[in-house]
């Protein structure tokens, strides 16, 4: 039973993403470039408020979710148009694809591996840099309110 | 010469025999959109693929896939 809903949801999958919807969006390199680039953004709200709810920042619970709806509001048409455009390249099981559509696959994913390591190098080295020298003003601050005489003395 | 530029007649022969890329595609279990991607030239298959795409058009190898461009119809005979 579960195998036939399996293959039955493939199925529907693998012919959903042959259908040319709003072929507009997705039909030069610059437009691809630019869902790309939304879709980059959507993600980067999503994180953002990811983190903001995480460590519990000030204000984070409000602005998160309004990040979240506005990262989701992005998200959904986004990738949808962005697997329409590469026929699922991404979404669909390996069995649905071809070896053509497999290598191209494995670049994307490649890519994407190196990209995320550049990112959270980047990220890293930013904590690295910024981390101590935060904790010395943090230091700085705390010394400077411990010697000032307090003002109901 | 590039080690990935390998030259086609796929469709100079679909078109002889009057097939389209979907019915290839078809045969061959492939996306119709790798067909194009074939005979443009912007991706090499397996080995597998080009022994499978030879023989649905009942030609050896060679005749469907070569290392250097094929001569255009009619030069050879000059």
């Amino acid at each position: 039973m579960t195998m036939r809903i399996q293959e039955w949801w493939h199925h529907r999958q693998a012919e959903a993403m042959q259908q040319d919807v709003a072929p507009s969006w997705y039909a030069t390199r610059a437009r691809r470039h630019a869902l790309v680039g939304a879709h980059g953004v959507a993600l980067a709200l999503l994180w953002t408020a990811a983190v903001l709810w995480l460590f519990s920042m000030k204000g984070g619970g409000r602005v998160g979710t309004v990040l979240i709806v506005a990262g989701l509001v992005l998200a959904i048409p986004t990738i949808s148009l962005l697997n329409l455009a590469t026929r699922g390249t991404t979404a669909l099981a390996e069995e649905s694809l071809d070896e053509r559509q497999l290598a191209d696959r494995m670049r994307a994913m490649a890519t994407a591996h190196r990209d995320t390591m550049i990112m959270l190098a980047i990220v890293g080295a930013g904590a690295l840099v910024t981390g101590p020298i935060a904790g010395r003003e943090r230091r700085c601050r705390s010394q400077a309110s411990l010697s000032s005489p307090s003002p109901s003395a | 010469m590039s080690q990935e530029n390998i030259h086609n007649r796929i469709a100079v022969l679909r078109a002889e025999r009057g097939v389209s890329r979907k019915d290839l595609a078809g045969a061959l279990g492939v996306h119709y959109q790798t067909i194009g991607y074939l005979e443009r030239g912007e991706y090499s298959p397996s080995l597998h693929l080009a022994l499978r795409i030879a023989a649905f058009f009942e030609v050896p190898v060679e005749v469907a896939f070569s290392l250097r461009p094929f001569p255009r119809l009619g030069e050879e005979g000059r």
